[in-house]
């Protein structure tokens, strides 16, 4: 048998996890490397490996095709154009301390898409290749410039069969016309709620009366509209962390079970707080503190509530298709199934491009409504797309698993190409995996029961994932 | 549009190489297999449109969301169970060897369109078939939308005092006779 | 249990295919023009009911017009017989190609005959007769000793309907590398390829279908269908013989064969060889479920697909209910005693008509 290369990593408990090109792992220790190192493998070595399909026999036999069908599968094939982050104005009528898109008062002028400018971006629409579209409303306040919302609304209702549409309010301001508009079946909320009152308080709204409307509008729409219409995320600083146990139980309490735990992004006004030294190392802990006290209150409350993220890593560990999160994916092809059209026209990669651009870091934008999308130099961001050739990347041993963030790298480093091991995005990828894999072969109680509910299956034990001794 | 400028000046600064992202090996190959260029992820289908029983669902996810979005939120319900098909496997048409024979294709048949509903509408028409003839004296069995033998004759006892023309089917004109509407 | 072979009587002198239209309780205008294949209800008695067409005339006797109108005959006028290949109200349509088979599984529901008498042709006129969107199972025997004739049915069909489906049952063995060709003209997006396979271990499933070197054969073709973008259904019935290698079954499917569509373990049928082997074969599966349940959690933690076919819902777990859809065909399905006030029997697929008294199942019974 031909074995396909391996790589490993040490485990935290001092086993060794191994795995392929293609994904496939498992975990065993140094007798084992040893032994595939030095190339002396027993025959009972040989034939794990073989149920495992670590290996073939010859070309085109079932073990080389599955193999070479599941890397296929592991990459992300760029889809159509079909999804669209709007950003109709930049005015916002809050002034959020770690603001990520460098917002304009409210009664500001000059930070709202033209007449022009709306014509564009329906023009641009209008030659999506249909018949789905995805339309998010960001801002700024998009609410502020509800009748541009209206506008894309109905254009997109009447241009294509299948519509959907999320507006990422705060949730401070609402009108009866901007209920009507959130009525809407086809219609979403997303909204930021950071964890508990205080600190939302502290960290958005600042001041009591700013707080109630907040908490009013909230509840106001949980009981208005059914489970799944809204969804909300924490922002969090790691100097000063939300009550987590309130966190959840807040959450719960609005029907939201999957947390998106967002560290305060390093764009924006952000990039002049000051959150201290060894940012990472805190919020890696941060983060798997938070995973413990979930698998605990899970267990305890029989209610399963899942960190958003990480259940995406784990599913990228076990799974061949989780690539539908823009965040991690491989390669992530840019402008190739959605874009960002910001206040003036513009079109950017992603929403981060589009902030650090207007902080003036670096210009990521890719062209504009009246000239279209720029594909070259597209193309030339395509070219940091993928981690198959990073010289650090391709000895890792989570590498199929793992995206890459070159937009993250240039906004903390101003350059694509530093060591991986020393960017933010790798750090925090090593983090969450080594704890993808900690949990993946726990064997107590409440971790089994979560790992189950996260994958959405009724049993999970450690022996499904494999070991070799 | 004024001209702006930004700390790092350009992509080249920021250490992307122009290169022909082409090279990119998005299309690999089992090389000269089945006669075709054709990349793994044709070969593999990886975006069939799968239709099983009346059952689309797309194989890969429909679509992606970022974080901010919200697709539907994080409930445990169960996936409801596709309507799966299990074909069956026993007693089935043995024949005399026929002579098969192609008939010489007549023009291809239009598909015959079972429209959800059409069932129960039927059934409402024959429940109303059946009381009317229940009032004229000509049906006594249950008012259940179900054709039957006794139904049938009473139609044509029916369409015999009447002077209709005698099928034992529910035509227009007997519908008409006794008052009822299609739809 | 539902008629599959109906009694008429016609003046034609060979076999022929035809559909049958009631026309009733339309309105005056709505006639549709009739296909020279179709037979129009002129007269409906207690007893029989006359139809006519381009084809002649046909009198069906025994069953009510309402129940037969839209379905597909094959009239065999000597016998005086026609055989429903095509019910418009059913999702369960299959066309017995051939009853012949090169393995002889120890459970077969339908033991192999060494006739076989060539229908294609008259099931290719049937399919395009077929209700929009329909699926049409193909079986057997083993179809594609065929295959010649079978993927040029295929073909043929798929391209002149565009919206119909199939979903054909192969024990897989007889695909080979010269068969691309034929395969590639085949929209394999509408065909699902219904594919046995009881074990990962060669010699338990060499046993089961009673032939050596079947398993080799399959694994093989199996990856010729994957290269192929085929969308395979595995089917695992679920015996003595191979239980206890289930969640090494699952191991496999999940490094080996994730290419699959679905995964279907399924409840043993009661008839044939399942019937004369049922006491070494049955496997109750609702005091040993824990095996299952298992197995087929791990295929779904890698994203395969897994569902539980033939299952009695009250035999199964709670938990795992939502994974056994009521696959027994509704012309096969039947209820006992036991399902009487039973709150799950609309969801159910309740047992094979055949199923034994003694079912063998030690948990069973209405659910509240």
């Amino acid at each position: 048998m031909n074995i396909w290369p391996l790589r490993f990593r040490e485990l935290s408990n001092g086993s060794t996890l191994f795995a392929d090109d293609a994904g496939g792992f498992f975990r065993s220790g140094q007798g084992f490397l040893s032994r595939y190192a030095t190339d002396d493998l027993t025959a009972a070595d040989v034939a794990f490996l073989r149920e495992g399909n670590h290996g073939f026999d010859c070309e085109f036999d079932l073990s080389w095709t599955s193999f070479a069908y599941r890397w296929a599968r592991r990459q992300s094939k760029p889809q159509n154009l079909s999804y669209a982050i709007l950003v109709p104005t930049l005015r916002c009528n809050l002034t959020c301390g770690y603001c990520q898109v460098s917002r304009a008062p409210e009664n500001s002028r000059g930070f709202d898409w033209s007449e022009e400018t709306l014509a564009g971006v329906l023009a641009f629409l209008s030659g999506l290749d249909g018949p789905d579209v995805k339309i998010e409303f960001q801002g700024g306040e998009p609410l502020l410039r509800i009748d541009l919302l209206e506008a894309v609304r109905d254009y997109c209702r009447g241009r294509f069969s299948n519509t959907q549409f999320v507006v990422c309010t705060n949730l401070q301001a609402l009108d009866a016309r901007a209920w009507a508009f959130l009525d809407a079946e086809d219609t979403f909320i997303s909204t930021s709620f950071d964890g508990d009152r205080t600190t939302h308080e502290r960290q958005r709204t600042h001041s009591a009366d700013a707080t109630d409307a907040f908490f009013q509008n909230l509840e106001a729409a949980v009981s208005r509209y059914p489970a799944g219409k809204i969804s909300a995320l924490p922002t969090v600083d790691v100097a000063k962390p939300p009550d987590f146990h309130a966190l959840l139980d807040n959450f719960e309490r609005y029907g939201i079970r999957s947390v998106y735990l967002r560290p305060i992004n390093y764009q924006g006004f952000a990039r002049k707080l000051d959150q201290g030294d060894n940012v990472l190392v805190r919020w890696n802990r941060l983060h798997s503190e938070f995973i413990e006290l979930l698998i605990a209150r899970n267990y305890q409350t029989g209610q399963f509530m899942e960190e958003y993220y990480f259940v995406q890593c784990l599913k990228r560990v076990l799974r061949l298709d989780a690539d539908n999160h823009v965040d991690i994916r491989n390669p992530n092809f840019f402008a190739a199934d959605y874009v960002v059209i910001d206040h003036d026209g513009k079109f950017y990669p992603t929403d981060e491009a589009r902030m650090l651009s207007r902080i003036g870091r670096v210009d990521l934008s890719i062209g504009d409504v009246a000239a279209g999308i720029d594909r070259a130099k597209v193309a030339l961001l395509n070219s940091g797309a993928s981690n198959h050739f990073d010289p650090d990347c391709i000895h890792c041993v989570y590498q199929p698993f793992c995206g890459t963030d070159v937009i993250d790298d240039i906004s903390r480093y101003g350059r694509i190409d530093v060591a991986r091991r020393d960017t933010w995005f790798c750090g925090r990828q090593l983090s969450i995996f080594d704890k993808v894999f900690e949990i993946l072969y726990r064997q107590d109680k409440p971790t089994r029961a979560s790992v189950a509910a996260w994958l959405g299956v009724n049993s999970w034990s450690a022996d499904m994932a494999p070991v070799h001794s | 549009m004024k001209k702006r400028l930004f700390a790092i000046p350009s992509l080249l600064a920021a250490g992307f190489l122009p290169i022909n992202s082409q090279a990119y090996p998005a299309k690999p190959t089992f090389d000269g297999d089945l006669g075709k260029r054709k990349s793994l992820f044709d070969i593999f289908k990886l975006d069939h449109r799968y239709t099983l029983a009346g059952h689309s669902s797309h194989s890969s996810h429909s679509s992606h969301s970022s974080h901010r979005s919200s697709t539907g939120g994080y409930t445990y319900v169960p996936p409801a169970p596709a309507p799966l098909y299990s074909a069956p496997s026993t007693p089935a048409p043995s024949y005399q060897p026929p002579a098969p024979t192609y008939q010489e294709s007549a023009p291809a048949p239009a598909p015959l369109k079972v429209l959800p509903g059409n069932a129960y509408k039927f059934k409402e028409i024959v429940q109303e078939v059946e009381f009317a003839l229940m009032a004229f004296g000509y049906y006594t069995g249950e008012i259940d939308g179900e054709m039957s033998p006794e139904l049938r004759s009473g139609l044509q006892r029916m369409q015999t005092d009447y002077g209709l023309k005698v099928t034992g089917t529910i035509t227009p004109e007997t519908l008409t006779a006794l008052r009822i509407e299609a739809r | 249990m539902i008629p599959l072979r109906i009694k008429v009587e016609t003046n034609a002198d060979r076999p022929y295919v035809v559909r049958l239209r009631s026309l009733e309780a339309e309105a005056w205008d709505s006639a549709p023009t009739l296909h020279p294949s179709e037979a129009a209800l002129k007269h409906a008695g207690p007893d029989a009911a006359d139809y006519a067409g381009e084809g002649g005339r046909l009198r069906v006797l025994g069953i009510d017009p309402s129940k037969v109108d839209g379905d597909v005959l094959l009239v065999n006028p000597s016998r005086g017989t026609a055989d429903r290949l095509i019910r418009s109200s059913s999702q369960h349509n299959t066309f017995l190609v051939t009853e012949r088979c090169d393995q002889v599984c120890l459970m077969c529901s339908q033991p192999p005959k060494k006739h076989h008498f060539d229908l294609f042709p008259y099931f290719e006129t049937a399919a395009l007769l077929a209700p929009e969107h329909a699926t049409i199972g193909i079986s057997g025997g083993e179809p594609t000793l065929f295959k010649t004739e079978l993927f040029r049915f295929l073909q043929r069909v798929l391209e002149a309907r565009p919206d119909i489906s199939f979903h054909v049952l192969t024990n897989g063995q007889h695909f080979d590398e010269e068969d691309l060709n034929a395969l590639s003209h085949i929209d394999l997006g509408r065909v699902v390829w219904g594919i046995p396979l009881y074990s990962s271990d060669a010699g338990v499933h060499d046993e089961i279908v009673g032939k050596e070197g079947a398993h080799a054969q399959l694994l093989r073709n199996l990856a010729l269908m994957c290269r192929l973008g085929a969308q395979i259904e595995l089917r695992t019935v679920l015996m003595r013989p191979n239980a206890d290698g289930l969640p090494g079954l699952a191991r496999v499917i999940g490094s080996t064969l994730p290419f699959i569509r679905t995964w279907a373990v399924m409840q043993m049928e009661n008839i044939g060889f399942g019937r004369m082997n049922w006491k070494s074969l049955f496997f109750d599966s609702s005091e040993g479920f824990e095996l299952v349940g298992r197995s087929i959690d791990f295929v779904r933690s890698r994203g395969i697909d897994a569902w539980l076919y033939n299952f009695p819902l009250c035999t199964v777990p709670p938990e795992y209910r939502h994974l056994a859809p009521a696959t027994i065909s509704d012309w096969k399905r039947a209820y006992r005693v036991e399902c009487e006030g039973c709150s799950l029997k609309e969801a159910c697929g309740g047992f094979f008509e055949w199923h034994p008294r003694d079912h063998g199942y030690s948990r069973l019974g209405a659910v509240q």
